[in-house]
């Protein structure tokens, strides 16, 4: 048995694309180009978002580690809000780039914690909660990072010495 | 049969518009992709860089005792390797020794590169390189002798030293960047000082079409981390209670 070309294989190859078919083609180029351009631009925004959670969860945890290692009876004096801009360091300093569009909260409030398992056993402590925010476009805010922590009063506290 | 017609010049000049308009637009995505894919992986070492530098200086501090020596492209964190209630209850001769071979002394330092870039690295005593006998040292408030320490096991070969992390820059702030990445301190006495800051940037070059830097920024993330000692044990020659 032969093998012939068909009649359209030889038509085809001597037919140009039309105009139809050169403009679907482009069409589908450019959906395609549209398509990979949304997906990086979501992704560099993904991204951005990232950066500004690691951010703020060193600004929380800068902030509770102060709490942490402040004398007892001095943690309350911490808490209080930070306007984005007015961010500051532990030593006073203005916070860099990202970090000074930031706002914090820090709140502490006394929570005597029972311990399970030892009946009658409390203890007296301060319950920490730091919120790092940014606003967004219409200048909502946006949590970025809370960080919650118990700081109890430890044994040389209660008789009146530093931690 | 129809006889092969050749393209009018204008045709041909039409095509070649065309073709070149196209060619540019695609060149033009594909350099705005490959520039946006580089973004991508900075962004990702700066993400990752710089929680790798909050949890390794978080952990170090939690272990420390004191701060020995506080310069800006140093300092040294005293770790102690016993509880004061087991090296002698406090008294302020078992106190004072830090010991070389014990892995007490873990300095941070901040060290530029041939590059200009800089690094973050830790320095801890190699131990199998301190003689018998000669590891040990005592508590003291001067910082030169401490730096002394370190530029002698240096000099010596007994550090072993290792980046934290790489590519950094000095961090910029409210428009003017600083000579070097830095630490910071809550006070200049090692006596009181219960904090560490430490200040670096993740700065990125834009580059030309031949891979050369343009001396423009194409990405700047200044970090400032902040860390605390929360059990510092204060030295009697500090007033502490021994």
């Amino acid at each position: 048995m032969s093998i012939r070309p068909t009649t359209f294989l030889m038509n085809s190859a001597r037919r140009a694309f039309t105009l139809v078919e050169c403009l679907v083609s482009l069409v589908i180029v450019a959906m395609a180009a549209a398509a990979a351009s949304t997906a990086i631009s979501a992704g560099i925004a993904a991204q951005e978002d990232a950066l500004r959670i690691t951010l703020a969860a060193a600004c929380a945890e800068s902030r509770m580690s102060q709490a942490l290692t402040t004398d007892y009876g001095l943690v309350p004096n911490l808490a209080g809000h930070e306007e984005p801009g007015a961010l500051l360091a532990s030593d006073g300093t203005a916070m860099p780039g990202l970090m000074e569009e930031m706002g914090r909260r820090t709140t502490v409030a006394a929570e005597p914690q029972a311990i399970p398992g030892f009946s009658g056993l409390v203890l007296s402590g301060w319950q920490v909660t730091v919120t790092v925010y940014d606003l967004d476009e219409d200048g909502a805010e946006r949590e970025l990072a809370v960080l919650r922590r118990f700081r109890p009063e430890t044994w040389e506290e209660t008789q009146g010495a530093s931690p | 049969m129809r006889r092969p017609r050749a393209f009018t010049l204008l045709e041909l000049m039409v095509a070649t518009v065309t073709v070149t308009m196209v060619a540019g637009a695609v060149a033009g995505f594909l350099g705005t992709f490959h520039r946006a894919l580089r973004l991508q992986d900075v962004r990702a070492a700066a993400i990752v860089r710089t929680a790798a530098v909050q949890a390794h200086v978080s952990r170090l501090l939690l272990e420390s005792r004191m701060v020995l020596e506080q310069g800006q492209q140093r300092t040294l964190l005293w770790l102690p390797s016993e509880m004061l209630e087991d090296s002698g209850s406090g008294s302020e001769s078992a106190f004072d020794l830090i010991n070389l071979t014990a892995d007490e002394l873990h300095w941070l330092l901040f060290e530029q590169e041939a590059d200009g870039s800089w690094s973050l690295k830790e320095a801890v005593v190699n131990p199998a390189t301190i003689p018998a006998g000669q590891g040990d040292r005592y508590f003291t408030v001067d910082a030169a002798y401490w730096n002394s320490v370190f530029e002698d096991l240096r000099a010596a070969g007994q550090l072993t030293i290792f980046p934290i992390a790489e590519g950094l820059a000095p961090m910029a702030r409210d428009g003017v960047v600083a000579a070097a990445p830095q630490f910071t301190y809550g006070t200049t006495s090692i006596c009181t000082n219960r904090s560490l800051g430490v200040e670096f940037a993740f700065m990125r070059e834009r580059l030309d079409d031949a891979g050369d830097p343009t001396g423009e920024e194409e990405l700047r993330l200044d970090v400032r981390l902040d860390e605390h000692l929360p059990f510092p044990d204060v030295h009697p020659i500090c007033g502490g209670g021994s």
